[in-house]
C-alpha cells in the first residue's frame, strides 16, 4: 500500500552489500528470491471496472487488462547467524492508477533467539486472514485470487513495528501465535478531491494457529485505529489439504466506527487434484449488518484451474460470477448489470 | 510370441530392480533417534523448527520418490508449501546439496541436519531414521 522509502531502502542495501564483502571470513550467508504473475483479465462490461483487491484506481472492462493481477516481488535475506537476519521484499503490483508500482512489503530485523520464536522489527504484512501473509505470492496460492468478500476488505496490508512469532510442536499438534502493532496509513479516494491518506496510528492484529496432520485452523484478530475512527476484524479459518483433496473456508466479522461498514463475510471453496492439475470451487458472501446505500451484501461464485507447468511455474485460468455491489469493482456507471462475469489467466512463477 | 514374453519378463524384471533402488532412507546424525513418517512429512513441509532439512537438487530422482512418500505430494506442490513459508519470512528453504555423499556429510556435522537418499548409499556414517520402501 505504501511508496517505496528510499533512505532504508538504500541503507540496507549498503549494509547488505557491505556484509556480501565480509561474508566469506564471517560466515553471512544472503539468499535472493523473487515470485510473479503475469496473467491477462478481463469482464463482460464496460459499465464498471474489476479491480479484484482495494487500493487501485483503475481495472479490467471487456478488453483484457494485464494489470490487474500481474506482479513481481523480490525479497533479500541475508542471514548475520544462526539468530539475526535482515529481510527485504519489494512488489511491483499496479497501485492507485499506476501500473509496476514498487512498495516495500516487509522490511524487518530478525532476532531468533531459539528456534520456533521469532522477534521482528521494522515493515511486516498484517496477517489479518489465512492467506493475508502470502497473498501476492501466487505460485503458493490452488487459485488465481482469494474470494474477494473477505479479502478485499483491508485497507492497509503492512504496518510498521514489531512482530512477534512463537511455535511449538505438541506431538504431532502444531501449535504457533503471532502478534504485530504499530503504525500504518492507507489511501482513500474521496469524491472531487481525490485520494487522500489516512493514517492509522496504531494497528495490532494476533493470531493462533493450529495444524493437525492435514488440518489448519486459524482464529485472529486485527484491530486498526485511525484519528477519530476504528476498524476491527475477526476471522475464523480452516483448511484442509492432503496433497490430493483441499478444502476450506473462512469466516470474518467487521466493526468499525462508521456502523453501516459492519458486515459478515465468509467463504467456502473445494478442490481434487488430478496429477498436475487442480480443480476448484469456490462461493463467498458479504452481508452488511444492515442493508445501507454504500455496502450492500454481494455474493461470488468462482471456477479455477491451476497446472504445474513445472516445479516452478504454475498455469492458471479463473472465472468469477460477482455482484456488481461488490468493493472488488469500481468507477462504476448508471448502466452497471447486477452481475458481471469475470475472467482471468495467467502463469505464476517462483525464482 | 516366445520372445514377446521374454522381453515382457525382462521389462518386468527391469521394473522390480528400479523400484528396488527407489527405497529411500532417511537419514540423520549416529546420535540421533528413530522418526515417524508424520515427523519426516512435518519436517520437509517446514513445520518443524528444531529440524534443518537438507535437500538433493531436482534432477535427483531420488527427490521426486521421497517427497511423494513421505508426504504425498509432488515436487510443485512442496514448492508451493515452501514458496508460502519462504515469502512470509516463516522459514529458510531446504539447504540443497549435489549428490547422497554430501547428504551425508551435511547430516554427519550437523546433529539438527536431516536428509534422504537412496537406501543403497547408506554406511556407517550416518543413522537411518526412517525407511521409505
Amino acid at each position: 500500500m505504501k511508496r517505496f522509502p528510499l533512505r532504508p531502502v538504500v541503507g540496507a542495501l549498503s549494509l547488505a552489500l557491505a556484509s556480501l564483502a565480509h561474508a566469506q571470513e564471517t560466515g553471512i550467508t544472503h539468499k535472493i528470491s523473487g515470485y510473479g504473475t503475469v496473467a491477462g483479465t478481463f469482464t463482460d462490461t464496460d459499465d464498471a471496472e474489476y479491480i479484484g483487491s482495494l487500493g487501485k484506481f483503475t481495472g479490467a472492462k471487456k478488453q483484457i487488462d494485464t494489470g490487474v493481477d500481474s506482479r513481481l516481488g523480490l525479497q533479500g535475506v541475508v542471514n548475520f547467524d544462526s539468530k539475526f537476519s535482515l529481510t527485504a521484499q519489494a512488489l511491483m503490483q499496479r497501485r492507485q492508477a499506476k501500473d509496476f508500482d514498487v512498495g516495500l512489503e516487509w522490511f524487518y530485523g530478525q532476532y531468533t533467539p531459539i528456534p520456533g520464536v521469532d522477534v521482528r522489527l521494522g515493515r511486516v504484512m498484517i496477517p489479518a486472514f489465512l492467506l493475508s501473509d502470502s497473498l501476492n505470492v501466487g505460485y503458493a496460492q490452488p487459485w488465481m485470487r482469494a474470494p474477494g468478500e473477505v479479502y478485499a476488505q483491508m485497507l492497509t496490508n503492512t504496518l510498521d513495528g514489531v512482530q512477534i512469532g512463537a511455535r511449538h510442536n505438541f506431538g504431532s499438534l502444531i501449535v504457533s501465535g503471532q502478534i504485530a502493532s504499530g503504525k500504518s496509513s492507507f489511501s482513500v479516494v474521496v469524491p472531487g478531491l481525490g485520494p487522500i491518506t489516512v493514517p492509522a496510528d496504531h494497528v495490532v492484529s494476533y493470531n493462533v494457529t493450529a495444524e493437525y496432520d492435514d488440518f489448519t485452523a486459524r482464529v485472529g484478530q486485527t484491530k486498526l485505529k485511525t484519528t477519530g475512527g476504528g476498524d476491527e476484524f475477526t476471522s475464523l479459518g480452516l483448511q484442509y489439504d492432503n496433497g490430493t483433496a483441499v478444502a476450506m473456508g473462512e469466516a470474518t466479522e467487521r466493526r468499525n466506527t462508521t456502523s453501516i461498514y459492519n458486515n459478515k463475510s465468509w467463504y467456502l471453496a473445494g478442490g481434487w487434484r488430478f496429477g498436475k492439475l487442480l480443480p476448484m470451487l469456490s462461493y463467498g458472501k458479504l452481508d452488511p449488518d444492515t442493508e445501507n446505500p454504500v455496502v450492500k451484501s454481494n455474493t461470488s461464485v468462482g471456477v479455477s484451474v491451476r497446472y504445474d507447468v513445472a516445479s516452478n511455474v504454475a498455469f492458471k485460468a479463473q472465472v468469477n460470477q460477482i455482484e456488481s455491489t461488490s468493493a472488488t469493482f469500481t468507477n462504476k456507471s448508471a448502466a452497471t448489470p447486477s452481475k458481471i462475469n469475470v475472467a482471468s489467466f495467467g502463469l505464476d512463477f517462483v525464482f | 510370441m516366445k520372445t514377446t514374453l521374454i522381453k515382457l519378463f525382462a521389462a518386468a524384471g527391469l521394473l522390480a530392480a528400479a523400484s528396488a533402488q527407489a527405497q529411500v532412507a532417511v537419514v540423520m546424525n549416529a546420535s540421533a533417534a528413530p522418526l515417524t513418517q508424520e515427523q519426516v512429512s512435518n519436517i520437509f513441509l517446514g513445520r518443524s523448527p528444531d529440524f534443518k532439512p537438507v535437500d538433493l537438487p531436482e534432477s535427483a530422482p531420488v527427490r521426486a520418490t521421497f517427497y511423494k512418500k513421505a508426504t504425498d505430494r509432488d515436487v510443485a506442490q512442496v514448492k508451493a508449501v515452501w514458496s508460502r513459508l519462504v515469502f512470509s519470512g516463516k522459514a529458510a528453504p531446504p539447504k540443497e546439496v549435489a549428490d547422497a555423499a554430501a547428504v551425508k556429510a551435511a547430516v554427519k556435522a550437523d546433529p539438527k541436519a536431516i536428509g534422504y537418499i537412496e537406501k543403497s548409499a547408506v554406511d556407517a556414517s550416518v543413522k537411518v531414521v526412517l525407511s521409505l520402501d
